[in-house]
């Protein structure tokens, strides 16, 4: 008799919990799942223009192992991630720890701070490259007028990769600092009451407590932050034309994904390129999980 | 809970913080200056060289020409109504799916989970051409459902609600079944009310990317009619010269309404990320 | 809580309401034209398409414009799913990819029976939409490249205004006279310009690029053609490559900077509008001759195609047939839009701008021009040149060095 009753509240659960996930996995599916199913197949296959394709076996993989163009690209993939990532993270954390002090007009700030995240990227790509702009730009004035020399800042091999960078930390670190500060926010009081007691500086509660508290946050963030800088392609796209010196120094590997797609019609070789993103977002990803452990502080 | 020490004058520290935080201010918001300015420029003005820093005569027919050669209202009117059919959509589903993650236990079920995080690694460019084609079979092109319908299923606000629903104590919910409530009750009475923090935040995010979301719109979508404000202002892009005062005075008129709500639930907004949850 | 309920509910109901929306569109008697282009024509389109309903009851064009930007994928998106326009507008690079995938739907049988006649259109514009014999798209427009010169920088530099008799000696010659003679200006812009620039140059040193599977960067009159712009580069009359990235040569010359520029006939909207500060004292003469004797300039122009998968064939040929009549031509013309293809009408655009010797965009397409290089290979190779000589044109390698390279990479 209990058994019985045990199974069937089993099986009530078992329903709730299929019905409660089936809609999300029903579009997930449709939208989501299909065409990644597409893509891995695609990668095998030579698709040209008009989805006309033929297989390929393993040549698209093979085409890869030798490409420079793939290779660079993903050599600048990963100069975006170890400029983005820490000084997003830095400027995110410190601007999180001022606006939680009690300041006049926090509230202010906050809404400032992310605007940013919320302005349409073409708009913005626009001013950037005029502040940029090695003939008329801002940013030479500035330079000029501090007795520097002028620079083609989004066209030259060594500068245009860091400004396409900065304009992604621009856009990004506002949006960052909230979570950050909504995790600050999250540690409780009493520790920096005792803190208080033992006479603490400001700067040395936040090296002992605000930081190691908020790790969990911060492993948030730089899971989500590295996952997305990966991704990076928006802020080229408008930043830097099709034809510019610049696009090889610059270009990550979804752009590349994209021109091999949509300009050149490799579909089957952007197919096995978009695989090959994939693979490494989830080793990375896997790897942080792995990580956290070693500094992440769960209370 | 605030914990800094009030100090009646102001101390050299705070006046750092002040420098800090008003530099930030400015470096966040000097090319919102130049937008504002651009967009009071004609359209040779605004590329000519060197540039003008403010406008040779303040010229509002860059404003004029978003309404007489773009249906902007409409489009505007699209920009909200897809916004918030995204909104709504993805609170329901994703606090549906979290809960179920969170709290109910069936065969299969951290399988599925860890399949819908699969989902937040992949570009959204690399699945645009089947997503189409996809949309074509479906016989939606050109229509406002095609422009939401992808964007109802998220698996971040999956995962943001899952870690919500996993925040709240068992008590509460053994409470609740003991007085004989099933997980339909629980979830809608007792659960939604103690994440709504956690639907704020989605809901503001969700909003902001529902809001600036460029190409699919523009992939699916041909009318002007049919096209949100994001897609809708590169029709002034042109091959030579493009309008950009118009651009910009559209994506000011555009920003409008997200500062304004962040600002009203900019508090919620973080409580809510606090309460979570981001906590893995 | 049962609000929160109620809220729900109104959001399921407004999606299913939003779904079951479009589904019952009834059948419509009238026949719609979906039209899909990018050019920035709409005023022109609105009132085709008005003259265009007026004269043919029952059918109703859609017009759908798309920005340069995200044209061709789009176009690309929807004609690999069926789905795209009835008609769209077409250009020289991408012909022949759709022509070969299937996707135009051939004209000849339209044409011989109606009174379109290929004749009144330029040669050049009619071979450019001919794929394997067959007439995908019949030419709206064309156009060619002169050499514009800023007459006051001329005369503060002394030097008589360039003539149709001009060799390249003579323009470099100008070049250097007028690098400098206000600070900041250059004699000329050289940068990376394939149809403004040096394709022309090529064309008449008896060079070519592409020809079916096989390219031409090995020969002799190619490579020198693209040298004499590294020879004004090197020389130091012209901003360098970067320079004319970020601040692109049309606009550089609007402000007065640069003494001449190689630009096609649709740059004049531009040069002669208000805000451009050389409009009164600018003009345009035949490009110069090169070391052949001979001058050339390239001609491209778009069409107009029907997707082999419309429902309507009939009435997406009457409204390519409208677009490519006198009635449309001539209107583009007076309206300073672009050169109407139809040759009979092509002068009309240049009385829009009689302060301007446009007469000469109209020899280069009778007399020298030369059709726009493409290949079933399309952008690829174009890219493959665009990464090597970019690199010649900053000076980091020889023309000799780049051609080889490209030669190699397209194997």
């Amino acid at each position: 008799m209990k058994k019985r009753r045990l199974t069937r509240e089993k099986l009530t659960n078992w329903l709730w919990g299929y019905s409660m996930i089936l809609p999300l996995l029903l579009g997930l599916g449709v939208f989501y799942f299909y065409p990644v199913g597409k893509v891995m197949r695609d990668s095998f296959y030579n698709v040209g223009a008009f989805n006309k394709s033929s297989w390929a076996g393993l040549a698209n993989y093979e085409k890869m192992l030798s490409d420079s163009g793939m290779w660079k690209s993903l050599g600048n993939t990963f100069s975006y991630v170890l400029i983005i990532i820490p000084a997003t993270v830095f400027f995110s954390l410190v601007l999180a720890a001022l606006l939680n002090t009690k300041i006049r007009g926090r509230g202010v700030f906050r809404v400032i701070f992310f605007i940013p995240t919320v302005t349409m990227s073409a708009a913005i790509a626009m001013v950037w490259r005029w502040i940029f702009n090695g003939d008329f730009g801002i940013l030479n004035y500035l330079v000029k007028l501090l007795g520097g020399q002028g620079h083609y800042w989004l066209s030259e091999q060594a500068t245009a990769l860091v400004c396409i960078s900065l304009v992604t930390i621009w856009m990004g670190v506002g949006y960052n600092m909230i979570i950050l500060l909504a995790g600050i926010q999250g540690i409780p009081s009493v520790y920096y009451e005792a803190a208080e007691l033992d006479g603490a500086s400001k700067i040395r509660q936040f090296f002992t407590i605000t930081l190691p508290l908020v790790t969990p946050t911060l492993f948030f963030v730089l899971t989500t932050t590295v996952i997305s800088t990966l991704q990076i392609f928006d802020v080229i796209y408008m930043m830097i034309p099709a034809k510019s010196t610049a696009m090889r120094y610059t270009q990550s590997v979804v752009m590349y994904f994209y021109r091999n797609a949509f300009e050149f019609s490799k579909k089957g070789y952007a197919s096995a390129i978009a695989v090959f993103l994939f693979v490494i977002i989830m080793l990375l990803t896997l790897l942080q999980m792995r990580l956290q452990k070693k500094w992440v502080v769960y209370d | 809970m605030q914990r800094s020490v009030h100090r009646k004058k102001m101390s050299f520290g705070t006046m750092l913080v002040y420098i800090v935080l008003i530099l930030g201010c400015f470096i966040t918001l000097a090319p919102f200056a130049w937008m504002f300015l651009t967009s009071f420029k004609t359209q040779v003005e605004a590329v000519s060289i060197p540039p003008s820093i403010l406008p040779r005569h303040w010229d509002l027919s860059s404003y004029l020409t978003l309404s007489n050669k773009l249906p902007f209202w409409r489009m505007y009117g699209n920009t909200v109504l897809t916004a918030i059919i995204i909104v709504a959509g993805q609170l329901t589903l994703c606090s549906l799916a979290g809960y179920a993650f969170a709290r109910i236990r069936f065969p299969g079920r951290d399988a599925l989970f860890v399949l819908c995080l699969a989902v937040l690694m992949i570009p959204s460019s690399f699945l645009i051409l089947p997503q189409y084609l996809t949309m074509q079979k479906l016989k939606l092109l050109n229509t406002l459902r095609a422009v939401f319908l992808p964007n109802l299923f998220s698996a971040f606000g999956t995962f943001l609600m899952r870690q919500f629903f996993m925040a709240i104590p068992q008590e509460l919910e053994d409470a609740a079944r003991i007085d004989g409530c099933g997980h339909g009750r629980i979830f809608v009475q007792i659960m939604l009310p103690l994440v709504k923090p956690g639907l704020v935040s989605l809901g503001v995010l969700t909003l902001r990317f529902a809001w600036n979301n460029l190409m699919w719109p523009m992939i699916v979508n041909t009318s002007p009619e049919k096209m949100t404000l994001a897609a809708g202002l590169s029709y002034l892009q042109g091959q030579y010269l493009t309008d950009y005062p118009s651009i910009m005075a559209g994506a000011l008129l555009s920003i409008i309404p997200l500062i304004i709500i962040y600002a009203i639930f900019q508090k919620q907004f973080i409580e809510g990320i606090a309460l979570t949850g981001i906590k893995g | 809580m049962k609000k929160l309920l109620a809220i729900l509910m109104a959001v399921a109901m407004l999606a299913t309401m939003a779904f079951a929306g479009g589904v019952t569109a009834a059948a419509d008697e009238a026949v719609e034209i979906h039209y899909a282009y990018w050019a920035s024509m709409d005023e022109y389109y609105e009132q085709c398409k008005a003259a265009f309903e007026a004269s043919h009851p029952g059918v109703t064009v859609v017009l759908e414009h798309t920005s340069w930007g995200e044209y061709w994928t789009k176009l690309e998106a929807a004609a690999t799913g069926g789905s795209v326009a009835d008609v769209f507008q077409m250009n020289g690079v991408n012909i022949t990819k759709y022509a070969d995938g299937g996707v135009l739907l051939p004209l000849d049988d339209y044409i011989a029976a109606s009174e379109v006649d290929l004749a009144n259109y330029p040669e050049a514009m009619n071979n450019m939409y001919n794929y394997d014999g067959t007439q995908y798209g019949i030419a709206m427009d064309y156009d060619t490249t002169g050499l514009w010169f800023n007459k006051a920088l001329f005369d503060k530099a002394g030097i008589a205004y360039p003539t149709s008799d001009w060799t390249w000696a003579d323009l470099t010659a100008a070049a250097a006279a007028l690098t400098g003679v206000e600070e900041g200006v250059y004699g000329i812009a050289a940068g990376y310009s394939d149809q403004q620039g040096f394709y022309n140059t090529c064309f008449a040193e008896d060079g070519w690029f592409v020809d079916g599977e096989k390219f031409g960067f090995n020969e002799p009159g190619t490579r020198a053609g693209i040298q004499c712009w590294i020879d004004l580069m090197e020389a130091g009359y012209s901003p360098s490559e970067l320079s004319l990235e970020e601040n692109e040569g049309y606009l550089q010359f609007m402000a007065g900077k640069l003494g001449m520029i190689f630009s096609g006939d649709w740059m004049v909207k531009y040069y002669a509008s208000e805000d451009s500060s050389v409009s009164e004292i600018c003009d345009v003469v035949e490009v110069p001759l090169m070391s052949t004797g001979k001058r050339a300039s390239v001609i491209h122009g778009k069409a107009n195609c029907i997707s082999v998968a419309t429902e309507h064939p009939d009435e997406a040929w009457a409204w390519v047939e409208y677009l490519s009549g006198p009635e449309a031509m001539k209107l583009m013309g007076d309206m300073g839009i672009a050169i109407p293809s139809y040759l009979e009408f092509s002068p009309t655009f240049f009385e829009a701008y009689p302060q301007y010797n446009m007469g000469i965009y109209a020899d280069a397409a009778a007399n020298y021009s030369f059709v726009y290089p493409s290949s079933a290979y399309n952008t690829e190779w174009a890219d493959i040149m665009w990464n090597e000589l970019v690199r010649a044109f900053n000076l980091e390698i020889t023309v000799d060095e780049a051609c080889d390279n490209i030669m190699e990479q397209l194997g």
